[in-house]
């Protein structure tokens, strides 16, 4: 259980009015939200900020005053309305409870010190595994840029660093919101400040928080999902890379990403903004700048959450051939030690990594995913890729081309021809990203979802078999869509995908062992929850492919 | 059985006979370029000669070749039931014993599903049309087209191993034929048999692979088996179509201590074939082909099939004995080690320096555990390393092979064992060792070894519907081996 001490309201005042004074001056004159007087969004902003340009972190200690607990402040000025912020709950104010108590975050930088990460140390001839980047780059939310490095080896951090009491808590608010300080040397606003203040912030474009005070963008879907992916899945630029050889020396596997089931297992530490109420809906819509929302596009009975994995899944592509372009490229650059080429890592683990069995389901699929004998693409990241792009811009042609193309390099000879991969891999990724982008200012209608369910069975269903993370993909998929109908788009579904997950599949990534670690600081022992690889293995290893395409069978024809 | 079933017999194949001599006199008028210095496998270098094939049935006279000593017929059944073990390698029954062989059915396999799938995945020409499979699934020379097809349905037949016939056909039941050396005999195109060394040559070039025909993981991933060879092993299992006695009388060349050196010397040239093979697979130079087979084959680099089929192939589990390995570097790729596992203790043994060609193989692995390994390194130094072996040669010492068995137990040490393989050729030389040892009634012979090296074989075998040691644990493996030294 993790223990943070509340802050007391006195403390928390005085904040908020020195606060809002500085905002307002940063702000200029205007008290009306949206006015011309704040400076043009950067359109061309995508996700995260550059390193160079994220700000100073200030550590949970100034978030939990507010989001622990409610401001109870008396009432202030929202679009123009007078508003008592705690019952209007455009935030919850209960954020950092959830995240500290629910959100396996918190535990990033604690299992950097069980057993499995000491032996991945010790395999890998890393002395400390809580000092070094590689590690810290996801298991914190720093960017490796704001880690002070020991004096001794550029590849650690000082142990100073490690005292700061937000790292034990691996990646907290500031790791996907963005740091909060304002960084006098650099002229960065920070948005600590800012962010206080109801009457403005809410309205301003995401763009415009991001680059202007360093917020990221955590409310588009394609910029979020970039923000999860550029740890769940990898980012050089960062030094996020999970490599082969930690991979062999006991890493475990990372699953394939899906931003909708991520975020609930995580789970979300917010309303989503079709839950809010009506009231606020309206005067958000009213005022804001946000482009997704401000078209007159929004209705609350459309399905956000099925548009966020739509969108979730062009980026995941995009950012996994992004990584691969990256990898394949000694241009690219990183504040970590970039591993040789050709990293494994980015190949398709259980294309090798399988016992070999008579008869190979793999050997035998038609037609067959790639050459055989030659590692390929992973291939959980298209499943959903291809229901995604037939949304994005009616037809999927455009992008077959161009992943065959990344497929073609991969395929072309063992580990793939580099020089091919360099290109074609980030021109496909630029492709897909500025798809997500249309994407998510699209609607998606309940008929939609209905069409989505038959591409997802169909898919389930065909006779191309599909391997355990491609397969789960759907499953997860299918059920974020047929729960946002919340009809049952078929009579008994929940039982017959309750037994599939069951018999088939680890579907909750928060499953694991429990465990105490000792963080050095700490005087008692961390609880965690640890990936019990004994349990979640043999789950991919047993999977069964005719199995899941015959229980989709049954779904198909039901939807029909 | 009646008498006139056996002269139809021999009257069908007498008429196959004709039908396949004019056949293939055709290849005698090729034009083949003259062979170059160098290692090459006795038939090659036969090849070389414009020798032309005169077909299986040529031999599978009943009077020569396709005798039984005692005959048989199964009236409607097969022509040639199962030999009884008494029969097999009884002189007149060779064709008869080989039609037993696996080697009879290489061609038969081509047209079965697997191969269907192969070729699939390959150009898509047929797996009974394609010149590579055909190299070692019918005949190096073998085209089709070129050659009959009812040569091709003989698979590996008796030319395939023996050198092509035209010339020494009716000269070698001839008086005067057996006084003949074996180079005389070359000369005419028949190949040696009886050296040892000559005949792993021959077994090698299909087995382990040469630059003309090779089984790449391509071919792997389509559906073709890993090759291992391990000559002792292969040999022992092959019908034989010869009395075992020859192998083991000096008067026929043979050894009493024949299945103990029949290792050994499976053991260098198997390891010099990989070598040079892997030499070949490395370099991006053309072939220089040493008779007229010129492969056509791209050559794929990293060349998967250079490693150890289950350091990668094997489920992913949440510890593994192999994370425990000392000294392995994690998640490097893991040079296959079943060629020289156990080369450097046969050289040993056989008290031949091997310092220089340990550090080549070292130098190799360093090299090739690299995903990206450096191609022209790995190429000189799998070349320099063959060249080691190029020129050895079997001293021809006797083996006590019961003595080696227990030299070679102490000197393995358990935990050197890191992956099946190597597990499996130990094991190998162990078995190889103790055939001989039993075979010559050694008294010093440990009582029920027998029974413990079979459960140590029994740990090696790959589950059920398996192509993977999928349960093999190298510790328990090498805690068996420890209770046996």
């Amino acid at each position: 259980m993790v223990r943070i001490t509340k802050p007391t309201f006195a403390m928390l005042v005085p904040g908020l009015i020195l606060i809002g004074g500085y905002f307002s001056s940063a702000l200029g004159e205007s008290s009306q939200p949206g006015k011309k007087t704040l400076p043009a969004p950067d359109t061309s902003f995508v996700g995260q900020l550059a390193a160079a340009h994220v700000r100073p972190f200030k550590g949970w200690s100034d978030c939990n005053r507010c989001h622990e607990g409610g401001i109870r402040s008396g009432k202030v000025l929202v679009g123009g309305v007078w508003v008592d912020l705690d019952e209007e709950r455009w935030v919850l104010y209960r954020e950092f409870p959830i995240w500290a108590e629910k959100d396996k975050h918190t535990q990033a930088f604690a299992v950097l010190s069980n057993d499995r990460s000491q032996k991945m140390g010790n395999l890998l001839g890393i002395p400390e595994v809580q000092r070094d980047k590689r590690c810290l780059a996801c298991h914190t939310g720093y960017p490796i840029s704001q880690m002070p490095v020991d004096k001794g080896d550029a590849g650690l951090v000082s142990k100073d660093f490690l005292k700061h009491k937000d790292i034990s808590f691996g990646v907290t608010c500031e790791g996907c919101h963005g740091g909060s300080e304002s960084d006098k040397d650099r002229d960065l606003k920070g948005w600590l400040g800012p962010h206080q203040d109801s009457q403005a912030w809410r309205f301003l474009s995401p763009a415009t928080k991001a680059s202007q005070y360093g917020f990221f963008d955590v409310r588009s879907p394609a910029s979020r999902a970039k923000i999860c992916t550029s740890c769940h899945l990898g980012s050089v630029e960062q030094g996020r890379i999970v490599t082969h050889e930690m991979y062999a020396a006991g890493h475990p596997p990372l699953p394939g990403f899906e931003l909708e089931t991520f975020v609930s297992q995580m789970p979300a530490h917010w309303a989503s903004f079709h839950e809010k109420s009506e009231e606020v809906i309206a005067r958000f819509l009213k005022h804001t700048e946000d482009p997704i929302y401000k078209q007159g596009l929004y209705k609350k009975e459309n399905l956000h959450r099925t548009k966020a994995l739509l969108v979730g899944a062009l980026v995941s592509s995009s950012e996994y051939l992004n990584l691969i372009g990256q990898l394949a490229d000694d241009e690219a650059k990183s504040p970590v030690i970039r591993p040789e080429w050709p990293e494994l890592a980015v190949f398709d683990c259980y294309a090798c990594h399988h016992d070999l069995k008579t008869p190979a389901w793999r050997q035998l699929r038609k037609p067959p995913v790639g050459t055989a004998g030659r590692p390929p693409l992973q291939e959980w990241n298209s499943a959903l890729l291809h229901i995604a792009l037939k949304r994005a811009d009616g037809s999927s042609a455009a992008g077959e081309t161009k992943i065959k193309v990344v497929r073609d390099a991969m395929n072309s000879q063992p580990f793939g021809s580099r020089d091919a991969l360099k290109t074609s891999a980030r021109q496909a990724a630029t492709w897909l990203w500025s798809l997500a982008e249309q994407l998510q200012k699209k609607q998606v209608s309940r008929e939609d979802g209905l069409t989505l369910l038959r591409d997802i069975a169909a898919r389930a269903s065909s006779e191309i078999p599909l391997d355990y993370e491609s397969a789960r993909q759907l499953l997860w998929a299918f059920k974020v869509i047929d729960g946002e109908l919340k009809t049952p788009s078929v009579a008994g579904l929940k039982n017959k995908l309750d037994t599939m997950e069951k018999e088939m599949f680890i579907v909750d990534l928060r499953m694991g062992r429990k465990a105490v670690v000792a963080i050095p600081g700490d005087t008692q022992k961390r609880p965690v929850t640890e990936v019990d690889l004994h349990k979640v293995l043999p789950f991919s290893a047993n999977y069964d492919p005719t199995k899941f395409r015959e229980r989709f069978a049954e779904i198909s024809k039901a939807l029909k | 059985m009646t008498s006139r079933a056996i002269v139809l017999c021999g009257l069908l194949a007498g008429g196959v006979l004709v039908v396949r001599g004019v056949s293939f006199s055709q290849t005698a008028g090729e034009k083949l370029p003259p062979p170059k210095q160098g290692d090459i496998s006795e038939f090659k270098k036969a090849l070389s000669k414009q020798i032309g094939f005169v077909g299986a049935g040529s031999c599978s006279a009943s009077a020569c070749h396709s005798g039984r000593a005692e005959p048989a017929f199964v009236p409607g059944g097969d022509v040639f039931p199962p030999l009884t073990q008494r029969e097999r390698g009884v002189p007149g029954n060779e064709y008869t014993t080989w039609t037993k062989d696996p080697h009879s059915r290489a061609y038969e396999v081509l047209h079965n599903e697997v191969s269907h799938r192969i070729s699939k995945s390959r150009s898509g020409v047929p797996a009974y049309e394609d010149a590579l499979c055909l190299r070692c699934h019918v005949h190096p020379l073998f085209e089709k087209g070129k050659h009959s097809e009812w040569f091709a349905s003989d698979g590996v037949s008796c030319e395939s191993c023996h050198g092509p016939a035209q010339n020494w056909l009716h000269e070698h039941y001839r008086p005067g034929w057996k006084e003949k050396t074996a180079k005389e005999k070359l000369a005419e195109g028949m190949c040696d048999t009886r050296s040892l060394i000559a005949r792993v040559r021959l077994c090698v070039d299909c087995h382990v692979g040469s630059p003309e025909a090779e089984v790449n993981h391509d071919l792997i991933a389509a559906g073709h088996p890993r090759l291992n060879f391990e000559f002792a092993a292969f040999h022992a299992r092959m019908p034989h179509h010869w009395p075992d006695a020859k192998d083991k009388d000096p008067d026929w060349g043979g050894t009493p201590d024949f299945e103990a050196r029949a290792w050994v010397v499976g053991q260098v040239i198997s390891a010099k074939a990989a070598l040079q093979l892997l030499a070949h697979r490395a370099s991006d130079k053309p072939p220089s082909t040493q008779y007229s087979v010129l492969s056509t084959e791209k050559r794929i680099w990293p060349e998967f099939a250079e490693y150890d089929c289950y350091s990668c192939h094997h489920d992913l589990a949440g510890s593994s004995w192999r994370q425990e390995q000392p000294g392995r570097k994690p998640g490097k790729l893991s040079w296959n080690s079943w060629y020289l596992a156990m080369t450097p203790t046969a050289l040993t043994l056989s008290s031949k320096t091997n310092k220089e060609l340990a550090d080549l193989v070292r130098e190799l692995h360093e090299e090739l555990q690299k995903p990206g390994p450096n191609r022209d390194k790995a190429a000189r130094k799998a070349n320099e390393a063959s060249l080691m072996l190029l020129n050895w040669h079997d001293s021809k010492e006797n083996i006590p092979a019961a003595d080696w068995l227990k030299r070679i137990l102490k000197a393995q040490p358990p935990e050197a064992l890191t992956n099946w393989d190597e597990a499996a050729q130990l094991y190998l030389a162990l078995a190889a060792m103790h055939h001989a040892a039993a075979d010559s009634n050694d008294p010093t012979l440990p009582p029920r070894l027998h029974n413990k090296l079979e459960a140590l074989g029994r740990s090696l075998l790959f589950p059920q519907r398996y192509n993977s040691p999928g349960n093999f644990h190298s510790n328990s493996f090498r805690d068996q081996l420890r209770k046996l030294q």
